[in-house]
């Protein structure tokens, strides 16, 4: 099929097989590898992107259900406001040890800050259930998290 | 490379359900596509997740109807079902994690008829019923019936399932959902409770209706016992009974996350605290 | 040295480990937030391998063979954990160093264990610490079994 969609602010089209899986569209046919899988049965989050703002796993999503949407991967977040406050908000705070849940992490605290505004850190907390990690045992995520929503809000260094 | 024919009327659904009847259905795909992926299976998919009429939660005279491919997310946010359906809202936001909530669907969830599914004994309780369409009609079924057994439904390979309709009633003043897993999150249950109840004026039971989730092939229900308890005072006496009823009629398995043993005593628990804590509101 | 903070619930056996605390001796300390964490990512692999992670094997078949069957700990699953580093000095590492990588893992099995006993006076002796051990140990009289 020849899929029309918006991929990081650009129009796209894009021709694959309707039932590909969009970890591995974006993957291996786009290059975007920075959206990652960890385990391809939606149990990780780390295949996370956002589908129209929204945090979905692209493991469990195929080619066909991207038509006419906009879609958002990690690779476009350093060219948002918010997105690039969130990624300096992980490197300033410890955030990111092995990297792999990072992707997915980031795009789901981007959402998270964009629907909330200085979220507390349980429900910071509650909005990452999604997303594994291993290494960092998820306090610095969540500091990042919490720092990025103060620097949004007041302007200021994360 | 699977075929996916994507709807965007019900129309066009049912016409391709019957041009393609051995495609498998999809919503959210939270479920179908893991079990594709352990199964590669070659199946054609007929994609549901365009189709408006399936995603519209409306009120109508005498029920609320919920979209069967809306999703969890967006039930968990509406405020008729939070003002019908508030124990469906609970147990809703227990399902998997944010992620699978903004893609996972109600309809996929009834239909997927897992023994652990968490949406499936709210609505027992609120008397659910599944509207299946095809191109001969409407039907609507209670899901009681609905339901066969694990993975089994009352859905004919030419229907689709539109709406899942909840009476409009008073919630009741004591609703709780409880699902016990082996973690906080994205996780399946090992027994889950539904309860709803109302104390009258003695602080005597007037209303108490109860499900069980995880243990046994579908959900769990025992009227008779309801029945009991109804007009009764709520005494040890009585919470040893609802245990004993229990220990007849719920039939749960040991499996990989738990022991039939421990699914049976955390469900007589999780029923005798809900129980218990009318009591307490009955003296407070 | 690790302190755990938990809530048995009595009628499920599900523990929650509501605050941690992990002091650690790992010499002198020359990036503070990579010691922290290193430390807190420690106590959180901990946390799991002692209250949810079973490599489950029956007949040497593995069972927990994905993210579904073999579960880490998510978000909602480990508290704030608190690191303070004992200042020192390993004469026999680089910079007075002591590598801090995984030292962590160690603490929190038995310290959830030890304040398990001090909450309700059982003693489990068998990772991990489900709720369906807890409850079993609750509703047994007889303590020794547990640890058999």
């Amino acid at each position: 099929m020849k899929l029309k969609c918006v991929l990081n602010a650009q129009a796209v089209e894009i021709d694959t097989a309707p039932d590909r899986r969009v970890v591995d569209l974006l993957r291996e046919d786009l290059g975007l590898v920075g959206t990652k899988e960890g385990c391809g049965t939606g149990e990780c989050g780390a295949c996370t992107i956002l589908v129209n703002g929204q945090p979905r796993l692209s493991c469990l999503m195929i080619a066909a259900q991207l038509e006419g949407q906009n879609v958002m991967t990690v690779e476009e977040l350093a060219d948002t406001e918010d997105g690039a406050a969130v990624q300096r908000a992980f490197v300033d705070n410890g955030a990111v040890q092995c990297g792999f849940c990072t992707p997915g992490m980031e795009l789901t605290a981007l959402a998270l800050v964009r629907e909330h505004t200085l979220p507390e850190r349980t429900c910071i907390r509650e909005g990452l259930s999604g997303n594994l990690c291993r290494c960092t045992g998820y306090s610095k995520i969540i500091d990042a998290v919490e720092r990025a929503t103060h620097a949004l809000v007041k302007d200021e260094k994360p | 490379m699977s075929a996916v024919h994507t709807a965007t009327s019900l129309n066009q659904a049912l016409e391709m359900l019957a041009q393609y009847p051995e495609a498998q259905l999809m919503a959210g795909g939270t479920d179908l596509l893991v079990r594709r992926r352990s199964s590669m299976s070659g199946s054609d998919i007929l994609f549901l997740g365009r189709v408006p009429e399936l995603q519209d939660i409306t009120e109508q005279s005498e029920f609320l109807a919920i979209g069967a491919a809306a999703s969890l997310r967006c039930i968990i946010a509406d405020p008729l079902v939070k003002q019908y359906a508030p124990l469906l809202v609970q147990a809703l936001g227990t399902i998997g994690g944010p992620a699978i909530r903004n893609m996972a669907t109600l309809g996929g969830n009834i239909c997927t008829a897992s023994p652990a599914g968490d949406s499936l004994p709210p609505l027992y309780l609120l008397d659910a019923r599944i509207e299946l369409v095809s191109r001969t009609g409407t039907r609507s079924v209670p899901i009681a019936s609905f339901i066969h057994g694990p993975g089994q439904t009352a859905r004919h390979n030419h229907e689709l399932v539109s709406r899942i309709l909840l009476p409009k009633v008073r919630p009741l003043a004591q609703e709780q959902f409880v699902k016990i897993g082996c973690r906080q999150a994205l996780a399946i249950a090992v027994a889950s409770f539904a309860g709803q109840a109302e104390l009258d004026e003695r602080g005597h039971l007037a209303h108490i209706r109860m499900a069980w989730g995880s243990v046994g092939p579908t959900v769990m229900r025992l009227p008779a016992l309801e029945n009991e308890l109804t007009g009764a005072s709520i005494t040890p006496k009585h919470i040893n009974y609802i245990r004993a009823a229990l220990r007849t009629g719920l039939a749960p398995i040991s499996d990989g996350r738990a022991s039939a043993t421990y699914r049976y005593q955390v469900a007589a628990n999780v029923t005798a605290r809900f129980v218990e804590g009318l009591r307490e509101t009955s003296q407070s | 040295m690790h302190l755990a903070r938990i809530e048995i619930d009595l009628l499920t056996g599900q523990i929650r480990v509501c605050d941690y605390l992990a002091v650690t001796d790992g010499g002198a300390v020359v990036n503070p937030c990579l010691f922290e964490q290193q430390i807190q990512g420690g106590v959180a692999q901990g946390l799991g391998y002692a209250l949810m992670e079973d490599v489950s094997r029956p007949l040497g078949l593995v069972r927990s063979n994905s993210l579904a069957t073999y579960l880490v700990p998510t978000s909602l699953d480990v508290p704030e954990i608190l690191s303070c580093a004992v200042p020192g000095h390993e004469a026999s590492g680089p910079f007075g160093l002591k590598g801090v990588g995984e030292i962590a893992m160690n603490g929190p099995l038995p310290a959830v264990a030890n304040a398990v006993a001090d909450a309700c006076q059982k003693r489990l002796c068998h990772a991990p610490l489900t709720a369906e051990r807890m409850l079993a140990a609750l509703e047994d009289s007889h303590e020794t079994e547990m640890c058999a």
